[in-house]
């Protein structure tokens, strides 16, 4: 299987969840590292950092990052730069609650 | 009494609050039911308080699916579709006159589980629109999802094409949308279903069925006629679908006519009820004869085909379909009032405005506000060339000054015959700050269709817009039957690879074609040649994903509702996606003007003035300017586009030619070429943290150039009619399929008749200059701000975005700030 194979198998499949998706307390969806898909729809995105081989990581919104080494936490600030990927409106449908 | 209400509309006139305005101006009816609205437009990125998920379509489709394993895959979506025609709850709202609804209640949006698995997972992890009782609707949304994810189209499509160029498109940074035949914009063919109806369709598809059962029937039929099978197949579910909606239709005309005899009391909304229901009779199964039949076998039929898909776009001539209709009743036989047919015109755009179903995460990123682009066209000219403007085009202008919703919206075709009351119209609109309608360039516009898609002069005059702003003619061979988002590029990646060798920086991966290290080009040229490998690739990478999509959807996602309204589709036994149309194909361009500044500022002040190195400008790009503050500023001071300045301006009419010479290289399935068009939506906002630092100034996060040949935020700083000098540049027929071009003026300048008549000469100079597009934000920042602090009290208030309008208070704080930025010209009076 070559890498991009791999990363299509890792996107379509990690997708598709038997039980609801919980947010865990540290989860890529707060990272800056985190990269979302904005052509698709499901929460789905890439990790900017961490790569196997050449290719990045596929991760979800809700992938646990309690372990992650390269966990840089967004700030979550209204800001020019990053409010629109979390929108207020947003937030609270992936369970993203204020602090 | 509130105090707004105690305000003379003099008070209100004269202070520009036109959505108050609107509310006095209306009758009772649209008051009413404009006001009973369910918003499905999202705001930010979430549904509004309230919208829940309508689960019936979902469960009548899938049960009769599951029911018919043996019939073809377009059979079986035929017969899906009629239990849902057959079987959805319908209800019928007070003091509506239209009928029609996506769902079975007000509040409701529908879902298609059969096309995306990424979509139901979206859905089903939604914590905002789940209805009650939720564990129990989560269930069965989980059974739902299980069953289609497998098989949905998006599963079959992703397949399709090789997994880098798949990877690639899922994450966003070089374009949008999915190469799916069931998330498409479908122009319609209205002169062949309302000479017909659809009980005339129907009879011609029986007359094919026989002649087609005489070749393989009656005889051992030769190997060319063996592709009468699959044609009876396609004809049969044609007709499964057809005539379900004609019983769809008449099920509303069935529940108008028990309220009216056993329960409405009121002797008026009685005789309305019994009117409703011998509409509802007759249309869309017979063709129309009067107004409220022709507005409501509209309507059927675009909610139908909603029903089959997720249409994302409205492409339609209204005033030109249902102009013979308002004609008759209100100026020929009087049968109404032109008071009447503003009400039974705001409500068919109100009906349009409520349309909505769960969609895709992009879709409420980009399309903040709204349900889809639902652009549609006014004016322009008759297929022999007369002015085309009607009774019924004033009609829609003033029913959209009452009703004020934010969809659909309206372009008008400008030409230099159009009739003054009808400009008097438009540009009331405008001024009363709807933000639409956009003014197309109508000869500009038709001969470009005929330059690019080889349309004749008299088809190419009967052009609608297909999406925001793309011209396609609603013939026979000129409808396009969908165009998938997908072929939309964010052109201005194609910079940041040039200057990285094809290294993505926000994901931090490989990504475009190796085109060299930028630090040791030597040359201008050397820069350009990489940009325009970086694009063209950008341009093949998507165009190969929509041609396999679109060649493969009669057979992955076959639409036999809507095959069954092409005249073509009926002629030949074929399939809407099947590509035997003239073709309208095109490459959106997000984030396009940024190019040429970008190439403009490095030609100058590193290859010319030699201010800087090129490893100077990759290391403050790599450092996305962070201390690199002074020189940003001479890159931001750079010349810019939109100062009627030759020196950048070439940079940019050079680019577009380049891209219009590529643009004949590469074929859609029908043969045609992929002509570029510049627009935005609002992904000038969304696409912000896609692309990296670039030579124009910007850093990551900024947003981006607004519209499609719009100068930048506050860089053209020489008045409107260098703007106009700049734009003028582009070959506007030869170099792009349309372009967009944002303006902002000012409400006091434009007041009252002078204001009018600065206007009217601003459109002729723009019509003069051969520019394609315009459109104006005509509301001042007093009022914006005010509504960004009390937006309670202006939910009326509309703005444009890029390609499309929406009420400003369903806007993220980002892209309210933008408009804001936007600089305010000021017309020489």
């Amino acid at each position: 299987m070559t890498d991009w194979e791999s990363m299509r198998q890792q996107w379509l499949q990690g997708a598709i969840t038997k039980g609801r998706r919980e947010m865990p307390e540290k989860a890529c969806a707060m990272c800056s590292n985190f990269r979302q898909s904005s052509a698709s729809a499901a929460g789905d995105g890439i990790c900017s950092v961490i790569k196997h081989d050449e290719q990045n990581r596929v991760v979800f919104d809700n992938t646990d990052a309690s372990d992650c080494g390269q966990f840089l936490e967004m700030d979550r600030m209204r800001t020019d730069t990053s409010e629109f990927m979390w929108d207020p409106e947003f937030r609270p449908q992936r369970q993203l609650h204020e602090k | 009494m509130s105090a707004v209400e105690m305000r003379s509309i003099e008070d209100i006139e004269k202070s520009g609050q036109w959505w108050w305005w609107a509310e006095h101006k209306r009758s009772q009816r649209l008051d009413y039911l404009r006001k009973a609205i369910w918003k499905k437009g999202a705001k930010g990125s979430g549904y509004n308080p309230g919208v829940k998920l309508d689960l019936e379509r979902a469960l009548l489709f899938t049960d009769a699916f599951k029911a018919n394993e043996a019939d073809s895959l377009r059979m079986r979506y035929a017969k899906a579709l009629a239990n849902v025609f057959d079987n959805i709850t319908i209800f019928i709202q007070d003091n509506a006159q239209i009928m029609g609804y996506l769902g079975s209640r007000p509040h409701t949006i529908i879902w298609h589980p059969e096309i995306l698995f990424l979509l139901n997972e979206d859905l089903y992890n939604d914590r905002t629109v789940i209805p009650d009782p939720e564990d129990e609707n989560l269930a069965i949304i989980r059974e739902l999802c299980d069953y289609w994810n497998p098989i949905c189209t998006g599963a079959k499509v992703f397949n399709l094409v090789p997994p880098e160029e798949i990877v690639k498109l899922l994450t966003g940074v070089i374009g949008w949308g999915l190469p799916i035949a069931r998330i498409g914009y479908a122009t319609k063919q209205w002169d062949y279903m309302f000479r017909l109806g659809l009980e005339g369709i129907i009879a011609e598809i029986d007359a094919q069925m026989a002649e087609a059962e005489e070749h393989i029937y009656n005889k051992v039929p030769e190997p060319d006629e063996l592709r009468y099978y699959e044609k009876l197949d396609v004809w049969q579910s044609m007709k499964v679908i057809l005539e379900a909606v004609i019983r769809w239709a008449r099920r509303y005309s069935r529940l108008a006519r028990i309220i009216a005899e056993d329960f409405e009391t009121d002797p008026k909304r009685k005789e309305e009820l019994l009117r409703i229901a011998e509409v509802c009779e007759k249309v869309p199964g017979k063709p129309p004869e009067h107004l409220q039949e022709s507005l409501q076998f509209d309507h059927f039929i675009q909610i139908a085909c909603r029903y089959e898909a997720c249409e994302g776009a409205w492409p339609c001539r209204p005033d030109y379909w249902h102009g013979p209709f308002y004609d008759k009743d209100v100026n020929i036989e009087g049968t109404i009032t032109h008071e009447e047919a503003i009400d039974l015109t705001g409500e068919f755009l109100i009906r349009c405005y409520e349309v909505g179903w769960f969609w895709l995460m992009l879709a409420r990123d980009t399309l903040q506000g709204i349900t889809g682009t639902w652009v549609w066209t006014l004016g322009g000219v008759n297929e022999d060339g007369t002015d085309a403007c009607n009774d019924m085009t004033d009609c829609m202008l003033e029913a959209a000054r009452m009703v004020r919703v934010a969809n659909p919206t309206f372009a008008f075709r400008y030409h230099p015959a159009v009739r003054m009351k009808t400009m008097r119209q438009v540009f009331e609109c405008i001024r009363q700050g709807l933000g639409y309608p956009s003014m197309r360039n109508d000869p500009v516009l038709i001969t470009n269709a005929m330059h690019w898609h080889k349309h004749p002069l008299n088809e190419a005059r009967r052009w609608v817009h297909q999406a925001c702003m793309s011209p396609c003619p609603d013939t026979k061979l000129g409808c396009q039957p969908f165009r998938m988002a997908n072929a939309t590029i964010i052109a201005a990646k194609a910079v940041e690879y040039a200057l990285f060798d094809g290294y993505d920086n926000t994901l931090q991966m490989q990504f475009g074609p190796h085109t060299g290290d930028a630090s040791k080009f030597a040359s201008y040229e050397e820069l350009h040649d990489a940009w325009y490998t970086q694009l063209k690739w950008m341009m093949d990478t998507l165009v190969k994903l929509t041609n396999g999509g679109r060649y493969m959807a009669e057979h992955l996602d076959p639409r036999p509702l809507l095959s069954g309204l092409y005249e073509r589709c009926v002629e030949e036994g074929v399939d809407s996606s099947h590509p035997s149309e003239r073709g309208n194909s095109w490459v959106t361009f997000f984030a396009w003007m940024e190019t040429g500044d970008s190439l403009a500022a490095v030609k100058k002040l590193v290859f010319e003035d030699k201010k800087y190195t090129m490893p100077q400008l990759v290391e403050a790009l790599q450092a996305n300017w962070e201390g690199f503050e002074e020189m940003r500023m001479d890159f931001v001071r750079a010349p810019k586009w939109g100062n009627d300045d030759d020196y950048v301006d070439q940079v940019h009419v050079r680019c577009h030619q380049d891209v219009a010479k590529h643009s004949w290289e590469i074929k859609d399935p029908t043969g045609n070429p992929w002509p570029p068009l510049p627009e935005n939506i609002a992904a000038y906002v969304t696409n912000a943290t896609k692309v990296w630092a670039l030579p124009n100034g910007r850093r990551l996060g900024d947003t981006l150039y607004d519209g499609g040949c719009s100068p930048g935020a506050g860089m053209d700083k020489k008045g409107p009619t260098a703007v106009l000098r700049s734009v003028a540049k582009i070959d506007h027929i030869g170099d792009v399929r349309a372009t967009l071009l944002n303006q902002r003026l000012s409400p006091q300048q434009l007041a009252g008749e002078k204001g009018f008549n600065v206007w009217y000469s601003y459109i002729k100079t723009w019509a003069d200059l051969g520019i394609d597009h315009v459109q104006f934000n005509m509301v001042d920042n007093e009022t914006l701000k005010a509504a960004q602090k009390e937006p309670e009290k202006y939910p009326e208030l509309i703005v444009r975005i890029a390609g499309y309008s929406a009420h400003f208070v369903d806007l993220n704080k980002k892209t309210q700030d933008t408009i804001i930025a936007r600089h305010v010209q000021e017309l020489g009076g």
